[in-house]
């Protein structure tokens, strides 16, 4: 009976209902569409560092890290560490790199850098740093080693394909110092990266420094999900060694990622609170125009916990299909900007200064949708209230008087 | 058999330093089966005392019995539930639910009961009949005349089968030939079945066709008078 009256009471006015169906669905979208760019936005940074720099996992001397990047603290046993990489079934690829701080300096100008001592047949398992390459290439030195640069770093040194710089490092226990000639350019989405990182040869690296040192080994395992708990078990394996996965490295896109949800909540909080404005300015007026008959309806014997079960109901109704159209919003849009991704160059310098890419694509954890449908379901249960608490005031005698 | 006896009843509104006795010491009976018209001039105190008797509004003193219970002693849900069982109400407005048939407006006093399906469907049906509507029951209130309109309110209020009905200025917003047939089917179900009718009123038609006509003056009954 209350469904009965209750659903033909809800299209009684059909434009303020329409108007709330579409607040719900509006809302249910924005929450969503905000939730997926917001997420998407992490997992992409997260991916990209991960795929491009990190790997899943690193290993480095105990103290590297502690001492900046050192180049006088490489791993203590590299022969070790190999046979245990190799012997885990678990470990995709792996690779070596020399890995150091260190000052650039050309005729005018100097710079701090980190540099990457790598060999870019292993690398292109964990990284395509060819593909970064925006000007010249990166051939193996034959009397000085080549430098792949940021475009950044070239532009701050004022340097150009042919520039010579003597890059010197171990700054705090022992200066290595070699001079390099600058061979090409290169643009990652990154500008912090752009700005610090110098890529040369490892075995040039090796021949100019007559060292073998490796500071560095990224691991790519098969599973990103079991990353942590195959790390905890190289921990175990490399005692004397810093294992450590890629949100230990980057805690602020790990945490940023934990955050999400946090933020995501806020947000919707935001929209519900606008959506239950307009829910209870709707009902209200529902119940206020309708207060002639729910005084009769008290007079002729309906208890008021029926009366206030309809008002329920009727928000009920007009939330449950409200939130469907919300949801399908929300896929066609992120079907659509998934694939094609929104382009957010207008702000690319700002973007990319957070090392954030300026083509962004949205993506929704399943927990969003749950999230969201719960919220909506206690936020138009809330929002009835008030309007439901101007019934229970209602005296029939009074409400009928009004007629 | 009293269906009503109202004892010393009083109700007084207060604003401010201002007092008005809008019923002032009313004591009353009314038995089954009587046609009884409550007349007199605006602001006499017809409809509160109807309201009081029928458990809508509180008195501020004095008795009211329905049906030998005392109506002054219950809860406000309580008085909703003796309602639903044991009055009718037709209103000067008629009062119907706009978004339900005619059917569903007399059916839907017997939903609040929780009636069988079947009980529901003949009861509306027999209902229709007697206030002249068969054919009718699938049309909404907008779709029906004033007239109508209140035959059906007068079908609702029978619906549940109360003790007895409290029409309020039933016939106000009825054009003659409307208000005739509308007291003449009140009348013959008063009649034929024995249904107690309790009128407020200051039409003229209505008084003519009451058995009894009490006047109420300034909140006081002046005049109780029985037709013969």
């Amino acid at each position: 009976m209350i469904a009965k009256i209750g659903s033909k009471n809800v299209w009684r006015n059909k434009g303020r209902s329409l108007v709330v169906i579409m607040s719900v669905a509006i809302g249910v979208w924005a929450g969503l569409f905000f939730g997926g760019f917001q997420w998407g936005s992490f997992v992409q940074k997260r991916d990209d560092i991960v795929n491009r720099e990190l790997g899943h996992a690193q290993i480095h001397a105990e103290n590297f890290v502690d001492e900046e990047y050192d180049y006088n603290f490489p791993v203590k046993n590299p022969k070790h560490i190999r046979a245990v990489l190799d012997a885990d079934t678990s470990i995709n690829s792996y690779v070596e790199r020399s890995v150091f701080s260190g000052m650039a300096s050309s005729v005018r100008d100097q710079s701090l850098v980190l540099v990457y001592g790598v060999d870019t047949a292993q690398e292109r398992s964990i990284s395509s740093i060819s593909s970064m390459i925006t000007e010249g290439s990166m051939p193996k030195g034959k009397r000085s080693p080549s430098l792949l640069i940021g475009s950044a770093i070239a532009k701050s040194m004022n340097l150009k394909i042919g520039s010579k710089l003597i890059i010197k490092g171990g700054l705090l226990h022992g200066v290595k110092s070699f001079v390099g000639k600058v061979r090409g350019f290169y643009e990652s989405p990154n500008k912090l990266k752009d700005k610090l990182v110098v890529f040369v040869h490892k075995s040039d690296l090796d021949k100019k420094l007559k060292d073998n040192f490796i500071h560095e080994y990224a691991i790519i395992f098969n599973e990103f999900d079991s990353l942590e708990s195959r790390t905890a078990l190289l921990k175990i394996k490399l005692p004397n060694e810093d294992v450590v996965t890629w949100g230990e490295l980057m805690p602020e896109i790990k945490d940023g990622m934990k955050i999400a949800d946090v933020v995501m909540f806020i947000v919707m909080l935001i929209i519900w609170f606008a959506l239950s404005l307009g829910i209870i300015n709707t009902m209200l007026m529902s119940v206020l125009e309708r207060t002639n008959e729910l005084g009769m309806l008290m007079a002729i014997g309906m208890s008021r916990y029926k009366i206030v079960s309809m008002i329920f109901f009727e928000t009920s109704l007009l939330t449950i299909i409200g939130v469907p159209i919300g949801l399908v919003l929300t896929m066609i849009s992120m079907d659509y900007y998934g694939e094609v991704g929104i382009d957010l160059s207008i702000a690319d310098a700002a973007i990319s200064e957070f090392g954030y890419e300026s083509i962004i694509y949205p993506k929704i954890k399943s927990s969003f949708y749950f999230q969201v449908i719960y919220q909506v379901v206690i936020v138009s249960l809330i929002s009835t209230v008030f309007p439901a608490m101007r019934v229970l005031k209602l005296r029939p005698v009074e409400a009928i008087r009004k007629s | 058999m009293n269906v009503v006896e109202t004892q010393d009843l009083k109700k007084i509104f207060k604003d401010a330093n201002l007092e008005v006795r809008a019923v002032d010491g009313v004591s009353l009976k009314i038995s089954e089966g009587e046609f009884t018209a409550v007349v007199g001039p605006s602001g006499s105190g017809k409809t509160t005392l109807l309201n009081m008797i029928g458990g809508l509004d509180i008195p501020s003193a004095g008795l009211v019995q329905v049906g030998g219970e005392e109506l002054t002693s219950y809860s406000k849900n309580e008085l909703i539930d003796f309602r639903l069982k044991n009055i009718g109400f037709v209103f000067q407005s008629y009062n119907l639910i706009p978004v339900l048939t005619a059917f569903e407006n007399i059916e839907f006093v017997m939903l609040l009961q929780g009636r069988s399906p079947r009980e529901r469907k003949e009861r509306v049906n027999e209902l229709l009949n007697a206030v002249g509507l068969k054919g009718r029951g699938g049309n909404r209130p907008s779709e029906l005349s004033g007239g109508q309109q209140q035959r059906v309110a007068v079908a609702r209020a029978l619906a549940s089968k109360p003790k007895f009905i409290i029409a309020d200025e039933p016939t106000a917003n009825l054009d003659s030939k409307s208000a005739a047939t509308l007291l003449d089917i009140m009348q013959k179900l008063n009649e034929k079945e024995g249904i107690t009718f309790l009128f407020s009123t200051h039409d003229q038609r209505v008084i003519d066709r009451a058995r009894r006509v009490v006047t109420l003056t300034d909140g006081v009954i002046t005049e109780d008078k029985i037709i013969a």
